[in-house]
């Protein structure tokens, strides 16, 4: 159906009707402002960095200050705008750690990295509001919080500060996420969360120009619920605010490999997150293709090189 | 699980008190579409959409 025939449609069910239908084209069309003072009508790539001992993905795993250098220069010059830091993993079955402890293990990183004085953000992937309080005083430019600031005081901090936050979905906790999730259909149910959540945050004083959504693939999701968010990601711009994908390296890449492995009639017990590099770039490419403003990723250099060559290929 | 049915009909009118509605854009490439709309303002265009509805529960 083209905007012209929904708008017709809508217009004969009565007025309410029709400026619902406007108010969604709108939110598909309008320009976004700059969130964080990055240009959202080009896709950016955001590197991650763990400062964790137990993330999913080893090679992600800093732990020490060379390695961190080493890495962020690299991502910086390989065309990262955004450089996320974590202390505490979120990967399926991770057990919460104090913020105290989170404390420590990202202050000196984000202290050196804010020394850099480099053009990239840094932005704090963090739920707990002490630590993004501490990392604020110190710099930080974006908070990442996986349970989408679920709590009133980590509203009105940020409201506060006027500070640019990434809100993303997730179902359950990282302990218990992945056991039997549960939507009617995944990418209506995550509209709907991130509709209402937008709402409530504006209303709290959080600009809108300040909010990213990210779905969380793999946050409390099946693999066809995955895939689902992943054919429908365009639905997203409906809610009028830039969207983040990260799939870099996770499970999904390695379900869907196996699965052809079975189909082979051959035996694989495991892709392992190493191994999924060419997975995590096919989607970040659909995700480019779908309008997505932010890529989240573990490879740099290798994402930003197929989005290039995607570009000049298709656009 | 929910089963998602795909129709060229509308459930429902879009946007009424019976039916949640949801549109997605279909998106193509600025030379693939003459009067196309911009996405977001970036670097995607559309001209159609796919429409999604679920009945509502009252």
């Amino acid at each position: 159906m083209s905007t012209q025939e929904l708008l017709k449609v809508a217009k004969k069910n009565g007025n309410t009707s029709l400026s619902e239908a406007e108010f969604q084209i709108n939110n598909l069309v309008n320009n976004r402002p700059p969130f964080a003072k990055l240009d959202m009508s080009k896709p950016n790539i955001m590197g991650v960095i763990n400062i964790t001992p137990d993330s999913f993905y080893k090679n992600s795993q800093i732990d020490n200050i060379n390695k961190l250098k080493k890495h962020f220069h690299e991502m910086i010059n390989n065309g990262a705008s955004i450089v996320d830091i974590g202390g505490e993993s979120s990967r399926p079955g991770a057990e919460k750690i104090s913020s105290i402890e989170e404390i420590n293990r990202v202050l000196d990183p984000i202290k050196y990295l804010k020394n850099c004085k480099e053009d990239s953000l840094i932005s704090l992937d963090s739920r707990n509001l002490s630590t993004m309080k501490t990392c604020y005083k110190i710099g930080v430019d974006i908070f990442n919080d996986i349970t989408a600031f679920n709590e009133k005081n980590k509203i009105k901090f940020i409201s506060k500060t006027n500070t640019p936050i990434i809100i993303m979905h997730m179902q359950n906790e990282p302990t218990n996420m992945q056991i039997n999730p549960q939507y009617s259909f995944a990418p209506t149910d995550i509209y709907n969360f991130f509709s209402k959540k937008i709402t409530n945050l504006i209303k709290a004083g959080v600009r809108k120009s300040n909010i990213v959504v990210d779905p969380g693939i793999g946050f409390g999701k099946t693999l066809s619920d995955n895939l689902n968010i992943f054919k429908y990601l365009p639905l997203f711009h409906g809610l009028g605010v830039p969207i983040l994908i990260g799939a870099s390296r996770k499970s999904l890449i390695g379900e869907l490999t196996m699965k052809d492995y079975k189909f082979r009639g051959k035996n694989k017990k495991e892709i392992s997150p190493s191994k999924r590099l060419s997975g995590s770039l096919a989607f970040a490419i659909h995700a480019y293709m779908c309008g997505v403003q932010i890529l989240r990723t573990h490879d740099v250099f290798e994402t930003n090189q197929a989005l290039i060559c995607q570009k000049y290929l298709y656009l | 699980m929910a089963f998602v049915k795909k129709t060229r009909y509308l459930l429902a009118p879009p946007y009424c008190k019976s039916a949640e509605t949801f549109i997605s854009p279909i998106l193509c490439s600025s030379s693939e579409v003459l009067d196309g709309l911009k996405l977001a303002g970036g670097w995607r265009f559309f001209k159609n959409l796919r429409v999604l509805q679920k009945k509502k529960i009252i």
